[in-house]
């Protein structure tokens, strides 16, 4: 194989390290996947060029490098349906569009059923995912087991697998390519990305946001948007307003590096577990999340023991796979377990925040929207229903099945 | 995983114990008469600081009572637990 | 490397047989099979994972970015073992497969189990300083658990020929090991790694029980067991590991770290027939007095320093070594196998090359503190520009790093240092002061010159597409030059765009390189940009790449829960939980034991294990 593979996966030049500007016309603050993704989309779709990201650490240091690149779209409701597919189609341009080997693979997305109302609750969904567009099928066992021959299908299992809901286009991405693709395409479209910048104070005159405070120096800003992910608190408490998340931590995992063994994703809800295969052979895994709140940035033992239980019982072949490193990200979790995308009480002022466990796949969808928000002042139709207003008016999105994660 | 001390039993570890979210949210005086404003944000906002947070803790695969403990969620600190109906200044 | 007789601590002269790719090779018991192919002349242990270079033994520890391989047959067979941590026994079967596994499949036969413990004071690494802070606190009244890798205690000193109170050191980790047997509040558990540090003391370790033991001899006992401690104390006492040079064709087999050449002499008395020491500091000297005490040939000392005069260096010319400063090991010659064969030395800014065969080129590029243990909990680390290396920063509440891992190095350093941790361990859980405490060991008189600051010699004709940063990676000097280019100002993003220092070895040998090779890279093009210092010297974005990627949670995937013994993991408690614990739950047999120290059952289990 050529030498330095790996590195030749990854562009020869990615981004310039500008200097902030006194003042620009739109600040996205948080340099996550999200975050890149809208100034990616306020440039590209909206013409604006006076932009920049400014991150405390480095891009990417949050959620994007600690999730477990997991992609679908097949939601219950339809405004989380219409959202997570219209992100899955942006997915299906996106290595072609950002020129990047992000190793998109649309391997196949099973949720196991492993009891009767497992099985009734999947094909609801897969029955909702066909109204709404979203290819979805519904496989018994042998099915399972012919798409997936290392689950253990047998009956006396401890969690017997009655059948699984398949979205054949969903699969796994490169997330750190992802990153560096991103970066690459803000920055050659002339946003400033700006790392080791910390945001201290959000300027609020009149009700209308004015500019940031940040550890590099003020910047004035036309309009900010705020997509920090499980930070948001600690930034809308500086512009005078609350938004209803709480902070969780959520772990995951990567095992050492093996022959494949496993070729497509396999999620279960009913025992927290959901798990793929990277292209370098490293089995991803990811537990189910810490129930208090936290910024720590790690969870509790036990929960990753729990869940590599689960796991072992669903894949014997696992038994002497080792774990080579968990990790804890933080979630920004919303009552009704669907994100927060639009307008805040402060004028100019935007937030995108709340996409809990599942951020990483709507990652272009959100980036869309959002920058659609940001330059026409008003949301657009995809993320009408996730304003910040559904939680007075009673419109929630129950998403709280969505995920192979208890929320 | 955390060692928590439940004030009726003493230190145990956490998976003996369900988290219950923020303490000390009273119930509305008079629902009736709250904006929908102040109805939303008694049902669904909670503080979300980073620091010291006082929080309810249950016991449930022990003597299942509930309590207090303030923990410092940046640094994961357990600086004290309390029972429900005491103040935060009785954690110890 | 060839063997010799009366040198080394394997004295049993029985021979095991093993396989190695379906090769029949013989061992010692107290080999492990990293030894044992050394000693079969095995040289090279496979392929990289990339570029398909061969590649061989490297050092005697953990740290091997090489030295892995498939150990066991069919359904039991386990990927990715250590082969410097395997210990051989009869009928072994190794595979080469030194950086992708196999899973196997079909039903796993094998057993695990769980346990619960309690301790004061929990140290782990049983080197000078850990034996010394166990020592301390134990007789201070803590209750001690003192975990160790190993199947041994003593930790560096099996891998060097030291003397402590004028008697070889062994005699004294004989003697400190026989005095915290004797406590009943001490529990040792040896061939234990720790692998996860939670929130109020929760450490989790896993033991390996019987897969030492030749399968005939397990009789149904578990292959290795996990704990859960919940400790009041955590002493960090994990060593230093030393780091390897960046040159072209470094990654040769035969190309060892300095002091894994002393450790194949000490623990194994392996030798090569002819040696070269290539060295940035006066430690890998002791690599040269040693191999010449042994009697072997070492060729030449290349050092980076223009004049060499400490006592080492003096040392070896003295008995005859030469000794060349202001020197480097610009590359490096194969034999038909692709192991070393030469090595070409050359003025440091270049002169004149000179050719030199060896089968053992041993390099020493510094030492770097191991505190893993102390980033699970926030634990931070700064670069310490004498020692070169980083060090801890902060102090984590209930932690205390102790030794080389806090970078103290020197025997009598390391042992006093401990010493007064163990104390001021002991008295922070309420047992003895650390004020009146027995007197420590006096502090030596050691005196070394400074190791110079050095990292890479750069490829004559700029090709540097086989000059290794990260041999488990196949990361090479021509990739980091790319990333460092594309404007990645971060380790983070650089070990994202080349996977540096993210191997099953954890980057141990490739990661504190990388990072100097960053601040290089950029000190000479932007040296009063702050962000650069953020993103390369400084602690922050650097120990994160450490912290996270040093998590070494090696447990088996393999849930434990569900077949544990009946009757051991969970209706006996270990040991008595601290003060309030109270006794819900518990049957009457686990109340008898459940006074002070009370670890009875640990150690009866312990021992069982040993």
């Amino acid at each position: 194989m050529d030498p330095n593979e790996h590195a030749l996966h990854n562009a020869p030049f990615l981004w310039r390290n500008p200097e902030p500007k006194a003042s620009y016309d739109a600040v996205i603050v948080g340099g996550g996947l999200h975050g890149l993704s809208t100034a990616y989309y306020l440039a590209k779709n909206h013409g604006l060029t006076n932009i920049a990201v400014v991150e405390r650490g480095w891009i990417g240091n949050g959620n994007a490098v600690r999730n477990t690149t997991i992609i679908r779209s097949n939601y219950l409701w339809d405004e989380s349906a219409a959202m997570y597919e219209h992100a899955l189609q942006l997915w299906e341009g996106w290595e072609e569009e950002l020129d990047y080997d992000i190793l998109f693979s649309q391997r196949g997305v099973l949720n196991l059923a492993h009891n009767l109302h497992d099985e009734r609750e999947s094909i609801r969904r897969v029955n909702a995912n066909r109204l709404n567009g979203v290819d979805a099928e519904w496989l018994d066992a042998d099915a399972v087991k012919e798409f997936c021959p290392i689950v253990d299908i047998s009956p006396e299992a401890r969690y017997p697998v009655m059948g699984a809901t398949l979205q054949r286009r969903g699969g796994i991405a490169r997330h750190d390519a992802v990153i560096f693709a991103l970066g690459r395409a803000c920055d050659a479209l002339g946003v400033d990305i700006i790392q080791g910048c910390e945001v201290t104070d959000i300027d609020v005159v009149n009700g209308r946001v004015t500019g940031l405070q940040t550890s590099r120096g003020p910047i004035a800003a036309g309009k900010v948007g705020l997509v920090a992910a499980g930070r948001t608190s600690l930034l809308t408490a500086m512009a005078g307003f609350a938004v209803p998340i709480q902070s969780h931590p959520l772990q995951a995992l990567v095992s050492e590096v093996y022959e494949q063994v496993l070729n497509c994703v396999v999620m279960s809800n009913a025992v927290h577990v959901y798990v793929s295969q990277a292209h370098k052979g490293e089995l991803v895994m990811g537990a189910g999340i810490d129930a208090f709140n936290s910024y720590a940035q790690r969870g509790g033992l036990h929960v990753i023991e729990e869940q590599m239980s689960a796991g072992m019982q669903l894949f014997p072949q696992f038994s002497r796979a080792r774990v080579l490193r968990t990790w804890g990200g933080i979630v920004d979790v919303c009552p009704d377990a669907s994100p927060i995308v639009g307008l805040t009480p402060v004028e100019n002022l935007y937030v995108n925040c709340g996409w809990g466990t599942g951020g990483f796949k709507a990652t272009p969808g959100s980036g869309w929207v959002m920058a659609h928000t940001i330059a026409t002042g008003e949301p657009h139709a995809l993320n009408r229903p996730f304003s910040l207003e559904r939680f007075e008016t009673g419109e929630l999105i129950d998403e709280h099945g969505a995920a192979a994660v208890a929320h | 995983m955390f060692q928590i001390r439940c004030p009726y039993c003493g230190p145990r570890d956490e998976p003996e114990f369900k988290y219950g979210g923020q303490a000390h949210v009273a119930y509305p005086a008079d629902p009736e008469q709250l904006s929908d404003e102040e109805w939303t944000r008694f049902l669904f906002v909670r503080d979300n600081s980073r620091g010291r947070y006082a929080e309810r803790w249950n016991h449930a695969a022990g003597c299942r009572r509930w309590f207090n403990v303030i923990r410092d969620n940046g640094t994961h600190e357990m600086v004290g637990s309390y029972r429900s109906g005491e103040q935060p200044e009785d954690a110890r | 490397m060839k063997r010799l007789d009366g040198r080394g601590r394997i004295k049993d002269d029985r021979t095991i047989t093993f396989t190695w790719d379906g090769r029949a090779m013989s061992a010692h018991p107290g080999d492990t099979v990293a030894s044992a192919l050394l000693a079969n002349g095995v040289r090279v242990l496979g392929s990289s994972v990339l570029m398909n270079r061969p590649r061989g033994v490297v050092t005697d520890t953990m740290s091997d970015p090489n030295a892995f391989g498939q150990i066991g047959a069919g359904e039991s067979s386990e990927p990715l073992m250590r082969l410097t941590q395997v210990e051989v026994y009869e009928g072994l079967t190794a595979i080469s497969r030194i950086h992708k596994g196999v899973l196997p499949t079909g039903t796993d036969t094998g057993r695990f189990e769980k346990r619960h413990a309690h301790c004061d004071v929990l140290v782990a690494g049983a080197g000078p300083a850990g034996l010394a802070a166990a020592l301390a606190a134990a007789e201070a009244g803590a209750r001690v658990l003192l975990v160790d890798e190993h199947p041994h205690l003593g930790g560096s000193l099996l891998g060097e020929d030291v003397v402590i109170d004028d008697r070889p050191a062994h005699l004294w980790v004989a003697d400190v090991e026989q005095r915290l047997r004797d406590n009943p509040a001490v529990t040792i558990l040896t061939r234990t790694t720790v692998f996860n540090v939670g929130d109020q003391g929760a450490i989790a370790l896993m033991q390996r029980v019987s897969e030492h033991l030749p399968e005939d001899k397990r009789r149904g006992r578990a292959l290795r067991r996990m704990w859960q401690v919940r400790t009041h104390e955590l002493v960090v006492a994990t060593g230093a590991t030393e780091r390897p040079l960046v040159f072209p064709n470094n990654d040769r087999p035969g190309v060892m770290l300095a002091a894994g050449v002393r450790g194949y002499l000490h623990r194994y008395g392996l030798v090569p027939e002819r040696a070269v020491v290539f060295t940035t500091n006066d430690d890998a000297y002791r690599t040269v007095l040693d191999l010449i005490n042994a009697g072997v040939d070492v060729a030449l000392v290349v050092d980076v320093r223009p004049d060499p005069q400490g006592w080492l260096p003096r040392r070896a010319r003295e008995l005859g070594v030469e000794v060349r400063g202001g020197s480097v090991v610009m590359d490096t010659t194969a034999s038909e196998d692709g192991a070393l064969a030469g090595v070409v030395v050359a003025p440091l800014g270049g002169g004149d090359t000179e050719l030199i065969t060896c089968d053992v080129l041993a390099v020493s590029g510094g030492w770097d503190p191991l505190f893993d243990l102390h980033h699970y909990l926030g634990g931070t680390a700064r670069w310490d520009e004498q020692l070169l290396a980083f060090v801890q920063d902060n102090v984590v509440a209930g932690q205390r790093v102790t030794g080389a891992a806090a970078g103290i190095f020197g025997t009598t350093a390391c042992r006093r240092d401990g010493h007064l941790i163990g104390l001021v361990a002991a008295e922070t859980t309420g047992f003895g002061s650390a004020a009146s405490g027995p007197a420590a060991p006096e502090a030596a008189d050691v005196t070394e010159q400074a190791p110079a600051d050095f990292v890479r010699v750069a490829a004559v004709d700029g090709d540097e597409s086989h000059t290794f940063v990260d041999h488990h990676r196949d990361v090479t000097m021509a990739g980091i030059e790319r990333a460092l280019n594309s404007g990645i100002t971060n380790v983070e993003h650089l070990k994202r765009y080349t996977l540096v220092g993210t191997g099953t070895e954890q980057g141990r040998t490739a990661k504190v390189n990388a990072g100097r090779l960053t601040a290089d890279h950029f000190d000479l093009d932007f040296q009063h940009d702050w962000r650069v210092e953020r993103a390369t010297t400084s602690p922050a974005c650097h120990v994160r790449l450490v912290g996270r990627s040093c998590r070494l949670a090696r447990a088996s995937i393999r849930s434990a829960r569900r077949r544990s013994t009946p009757g051991t993991s969970h209706t006996e408690p270990s040991s008595r939980m601290s003060a309030s614990g109270s006794a819900h739950g518990f049957s009457r047999r686990a109340r008898r034991t459940w006074t002070r120290p009370c670890s009875a059952s640990v150690r009866r289990c312990a021992r069982a294990s040993a």
